[in-house]
């Protein structure tokens, strides 16, 4: 018994996806190069899983005692990328530094009074800079509070170097440190354990709302390089729709049983193939090799992926029935895929552009892409957040292909 | 004879162009069926509305009984095209290619592959099925483009100029598949523009050009068009006068100044007239003498040659 109709659509699009798979160019433009762009621009933004980079700070210790040592360890603790001054490769300009003085522990301990200095390069990022005082405040209080401990707690022993008569402090931890062979080593032992010691208080931020961590490093790139190397893909492959119109091969098919309508079909269903294996491949290697969360709703991303890949599917039927020549296609694929990549945000994110640049985004398939993307991966929200994105793909896909398929010819 | 093709004032125009104006003709069951016309005639826009890809401005295609306005899928699908470009994946292998090609008509399995090799031995190219098309000669191009149409068993076969740009060897194969597939009950449509083809393989002739069939039938029933005559044509520095009275009762088909046609009754009275015309002492250029033919018939029936 001979098969119907959707035999017929089912063996156009297998020959299309199977065409495409062949060819040699397509190993290069689906697998290899979507990769090389997620490397380069990963690593560009700061590489790992997105988290947001160590802001540096670069420590000139000119103390050598052991309370500016503790002091570098506080920072560390602070989320700081500390490096110490001495270390720095030769020519190497630090962006902010911390300036211990020279007798910085002697002065703690007996009470003088010390200054500390941050220096920051000109033109360096004002918000780090704030963060930065903020830390060093944040650690000298953790080390003066643990200073006052010990002090009470000598008092209490009765030492002859530190005692309050009255309403007045006598003497000093400096006093109690060269009060005798080994009480120096003492006193930072005390500290030293007071400093591992888990802070009483401590202050966790959290982003309001359901979002998760800001999407940077792979966690931007490898959507973004998916977005724009699908719709290179969908572009590039509406040569083929040409190409076959120029050899005779579409009006071959058309007197076959198979009429306009099984053609069109076939030929979007192919795509669709194609475009489901590179989808699937860059977020399995985004998500196996460069560590990328996928968020929390997976039925989402696949939806939305499927709107995505019906709406370039049916942008290359477009581009495969306005043009005449293959070559035309590819040339003015690829810069219709630089164009949309840009300013739809797979460059860079829409938050860094203006409120115009952003409507513009907002008028392109890869804009609604993209900030779907970044709801259900970056963002952990659930399907029902990228619902309209979906629908709004969907509406681009029928508009293209309702206009590909009313423009489609079997011949040039 | 069962009547498998019935057309009636079949016409289309792509703008200011007519490119079939009104033509009609009946095709019987296991006959072939010949389009003889220049490049332009209308045979492929004819062949494109009867595969159901152009629709008709106005007129009617009958198939096996089938009406093909409304059932032009049902058609579609008991007819075997092979188009005049190479329309096959280059990439692909043949036998890759015959798969595609007898899918789309709704074959799968077993039977897919069975027809597909079928299909294989019928134009030899079972040794070369694995190979890219890409690498095949252009006679092997054309065998398996030819294979392509009949992977289904179809009951009726368009071929559209299947022979074009081929060498005579790769030609004479065709030609045996075409006539084997006529000896099996096939009903074909075979357009070309060579003379010889059509008069070698055709049952029947439709001769057409500027979209119109000026003559259709057997070779014999078309030569009798002619009258059966030799067609003498005459070129040279010579008045009508000059030579009216050479011809005597030779029926003239066309005389002007410097050029004169003649039909004669056969060779003997071909030679009197050739005799008479040298001994006159007239300036000659050049003498044309066309037997009784195809090629005469086209001449006669549309006024120009074929290869015009």
């Amino acid at each position: 018994m001979r098969r119907g109709r959707a035999w017929t659509i089912w063996k156009i699009a297998a020959c299309d996806f199977r065409l495409t798979m062949r060819e040699k160019s397509t190993v290069l433009w689906i697998f290899l190069m979507p990769l090389a762009f997620i490397t380069f621009f990963g690593l560009s933004f700061g590489g790992g899983s997105g988290r947001t980079p160590l802001a540096a700070l670069t420590v000139e210790n000119n103390d050598g005692g052991f309370l500016s040592a503790d002091l570098v360890s506080l920072l560390e603790g602070e989320n700081y990328f500390v490096q110490m001054s001495d270390t720095l490769p030769d020519g190497a300009d630090p962006v902010r530094t911390l300036v211990i003085p020279e007798g910085f522990t002697d002065g703690v301990l007996g009470r003088g009074k010390v200054e500390l200095a941050l220096l920051r390069e000109k033109g360096s990022n004002e918000n780090a800079g704030r963060a930065a005082s903020a830390a060093i405040f944040r650690s000298l209080a953790r080390l003066v509070s643990g200073l006052v401990e010990i002090e009470e707690g000598l008092i209490r022993e009765g030492s002859e170097s530190i005692a309050i008569r009255g309403d007045t402090l006598y003497g000093s931890l400096l006093l109690v440190s060269q009060g005798g062979p080994g009480m120096a080593a003492v006193v930072e032992q005390r500290i030293d354990t007071m400093l591992v010691r888990p802070s009483n208080v401590t202050v966790r931020p959290e982003r309001a709302g359901r979002s998760m961590e800001t999407p940077g490093g792979f966690q931007s790139s490898v959507p973004g390089s998916l977005v724009m190397f699908v719709l290179m893909t969908m572009l590039f492959s509406g040569a083929a729709i040409t190409a076959e119109r120029q050899s005779g091969l579409l009006k071959r098919i058309g007197m076959s049983p198979a009429g306009k309508g099984d053609v069109v079909a076939g030929k979007l269903l192919g795509r669709i193939l194609i475009g489901a294996v590179q989808i699937i491949f860059l977020l399995a290697v985004g998500r196996l090799f460069f560590r990328i969360s996928l968020g929390n709703d997976i039925d989402g991303l696949f939806l939305l992926m499927l709107a995505f890949a019906f709406a370039m599917g049916s942008l290359s039927i477009l581009f495969g029935s306005l043009l005449s020549d293959p070559d035309q296609v590819t040339t003015i694929g690829v810069i219709t895929a630089m164009a949309m990549s840009a300013l739809g945000g797979c460059w860079w994110p829409l938050e860094m552009v203006s409120a115009p640049m952003r409507v513009v985004a907002y008028c392109l398939p890869t804009g609604w892409t993209i900030n779907g993307i970044h709801r259900l991966m970056s963002f952990g929200m659930g399907t029902a957040a990228v619902l309209p994105h979906i629908a709004v793909l969907t509406l681009f896909g029928l508009v293209f292909l309702a206009a590909g398929a009313k423009r489609l010819k079997w011949d040039v | 004879m069962t009547e498998m093709i019935v057309v009636k004032e079949l016409s289309r125009s792509f703008g200011e162009i007519r490119a079939v104006r009104g033509i009609g003709f009946t095709v019987a069951r296991g006959e072939i069926f010949g389009f003889l016309g220049p490049n332009g005639a209308g045979k492929t826009t004819t062949i494109s509305m009867l595969s159901g890809l152009l629709r008709p401005d106005s007129g009617s295609i009958t198939i096996d009984g089938m009406d093909m306005a409304s059932h032009g899928r049902d058609i579609r699908r008991i007819m075997g095209i092979i188009p005049q470009e190479i329309a096959l994946y280059e990439e692909l292998s043949g036998r890759d290619n015959l798969l595609f090609w007898g899918g789309l008509y709704g074959l799968a399995g077993g039977e897919l592959r069975d027809s597909v090799d079928r299909a294989l031995e019928l134009v030899e190219l079972i040794d070369r099925a694995k190979d890219p098309v890409r690498t095949y000669s252009g006679g092997m191009k054309r065998r398996i483009n030819l294979c392509a149409g009949l992977v289904h068993d179809p009951k009726i076969i368009l071929l559209d100029e299947p022979t074009l740009g081929i060498d005579p060897q790769a030609r004479i194969r065709i030609l045996d598949v075409v006539k084997g597939l006529a000896d099996r009950g096939k009903t074909i449509i075979y357009t070309t523009h060579y003379l010889e083809e059509a008069e070698h393989i055709c049952d029947r002739i439709a001769i057409i050009d500027e979209g119109t069939i000026y003559a259709s039938g057997t070779l014999a029933e078309l030569v009798e068009l002619v009258g059966g005559k030799i067609m003498v044509t005459v070129s040279g520095g010579f008045g009508a006068g000059d030579v009216r009275e050479l011809v005597g009762d030779a029926e003239i088909d066309h005389i002007e100044n410097g050029e004169l046609r003649v039909k004669l009754l056969d060779r003997d009275s071909t030679g009197r007239f050739l005799g008479g015309l040298f001994s006159t002492g007239l300036h000659v250029d050049g003498v044309a003498i066309r037997e009784p033919s195809l090629e005469s018939v086209f001449l006669q029936v549309t006024g120009r040659e074929l290869r015009d």
